[in-house]
């Protein structure tokens, strides 16, 4: 069984926000629902400071702290590691929000049009993906992993920042990066293991 | 984007807010009230408590999103700490409703009394779970590991306090009008006098540890004590425990005009 995990490079991310951008296109999020977006981290102090980008989607962790207290079992973790939500078992609680260290999952409160009172053409036919009062979060893509592809964030990077694949195959290139490279978790403190690693 | 610094500092929480506050505080005083109504014997009480506790279950339920898959909320038990709740809180008020039943005119045809064998052992029960859903409100919020300030044991012991300590004094609200042995009360004033003392203990406990823990605990202890929330706290809860355990002592005393009564 594959153990899906990410893996991003920080020295070749830009920070452009493609990821966020085909994150938002591929599932066709609601307004104020980012299953993928950049975190901007100053450093230093004036006239020496930097921006540091942190690309951040779900981490699927290996011991998930939204998993263990969803009261409904909505929240699961599935045999190739990937955390996902059961829209039909979720009843809006957000105790998984309050529990997650990471921020990455969103209550959608209301689907309403991203632009003018109506639906675009584009939002009419992603919508109906998305279920009001319920929590959502990134899946790595399921339906394109269906498909032998890779998450659209991966894809889209224009600086080949993202990595994804199984942590568990030795000669896949998340497995290769983290072997190579200095890699670290964010919030690793936390104790939830997460799968998306960051090298630097 | 400050917000987004979590990463490397801290970030609020803002999922939770008025309304699990103020269901999670009926649920803990209910409870508390539950306990100390069954030790005294004092049927009027045991009833608030179940109103309390019933009041805490539906403003639980208007906060949620779904309220029609609430029942879902007792599949996880095992590991979720409000799966856990909802079971207790449900046994809690059931058993203290077949415990009080009797004790009520149209129901006075039930085959046990309060004080009866079956009767106690029904509030034997019903107090349990109603200790277990003092500790529940604590640990549902202890075990976020996301919220350093709340992800300490401390806090399911302040919840118990908490409990008992606004169940004393609910009994003492509804008692006027209501005749309850003097030695009930006076016990129970003491007892109270006690957990206020035990409960200010504990939450300087509570800050100072707080105060040496993460950025994110130090930042929470600063909004206590120096910031915006500090009002709320200093003179809502910090003077307000200080006022009745001044009022508790005094009561209690021999100086106290009531205390012959």
């Amino acid at each position: 069984m594959v153990r899906y995990g990410m893996v991003i490079d920080l020295k070749k991310c830009i920070g452009c926000g493609s990821c966020a951008v085909a994150c938002k296109i591929e599932n066709g999020t609601p307004p104020g629902v980012f299953w993928c977006r950049i975190v901007w981290q100053e450093v230093g102090k004036f006239p020496n400071v930097t921006r540091n980008a942190y690309p951040v989607n779900c981490m699927h962790c290996e011991e998930p702290s939204c998993v263990k207290v969803c009261p409904t079992g909505a929240s699961q973790k599935q045999e190739n590691g990937v955390v996902t939500i059961d829209k039909e078992k979720c009843m809006g609680c957000g105790a998984c929000i309050v529990a997650c260290p990471y921020g990455v999952r969103f209550m959608v409160d209301k689907i309403r049009p991203y632009y003018t009172k109506e639906f675009t053409p584009y939002e009419k036919m992603m919508m109906p993906k998305h279920t009001q009062g319920v929590v959502e979060k990134c899946d790595f893509c399921s339906e394109r992993r269906k498909n032998n592809m890779q998450p659209a964030c991966v894809e889209v990077c224009p600086t080949g920042a993202r990595y994804f694949g199984d942590l568990d195959d030795p000669n896949s290139d998340v497995s290769r990066l983290l072997r190579i490279r200095i890699a670290f978790q964010l919030r690793a403190e936390m104790g939830t293991s997460p799968k998306v690693y960051y090298v630097s | 984007m400050r917000e987004e610094l979590f990463i490397i500092s801290s970030r609020r929480q803002t999922e939770w807010g008025f309304m699990v506050a103020l269901s999670t505080y009926l649920l803990n005083i209910g409870a508390g009230l539950l306990v100390v109504a069954g030790q005294i014997g004092y049927i009027l009480g045991s009833t608030l408590s179940i109103i309390l506790m019933i009041a805490g279950i539906l403003i639980l339920l208007a906060h949620l999103k779904r309220r029609s898959r609430f029942w879902r909320s007792f599949m996880r038990p095992s590991t979720s700490w409000i799966s856990r709740g909802v079971i207790l809180i449900l046994i809690a008020i059931v058993f203290n409703l077949l415990y009080i039943a009797p004790s009520y005119e149209p129901f006075s045809w039930l085959p046990w009394t309060s004080d009866s064998v079956p009767g106690r052992a029904l509030l034997l029960i019903s107090t349990v779970a109603a200790y277990l859903v003092m500790l529940y409100t604590g640990f549902e919020l202890a075990d976020n590991v996301s919220v350093p300030f709340w992800n300490t044991p401390l806090l399911p012991i302040l919840t118990v306090l908490t409990g008992v300590m606004s169940g004393i004094g609910i009994i003492h609200l509804s008692l006027v009008g209501v005749t309850l042995e003097t030695a009930h009360i006076r016990f129970l004033t003491l007892i109270q006098s006690a957990i206020i003392l035990f409960t200010l203990v504990v939450i300087v406990v509570y800050l100072l540890v707080m105060s040496s823990s993460n950025i994110a605990a130090k930042e929470s202890v600063r909004l206590l004590v120096k910031g915006k929330l500090s009002p709320a706290f200093l003179i809502g809860v910090i003077t307000f425990l200080i006022v009745s355990l001044l009022l508790t002592l005094y009561s209690i005393s021999p100086r106290c005009p009531y205390y012959h009564l």
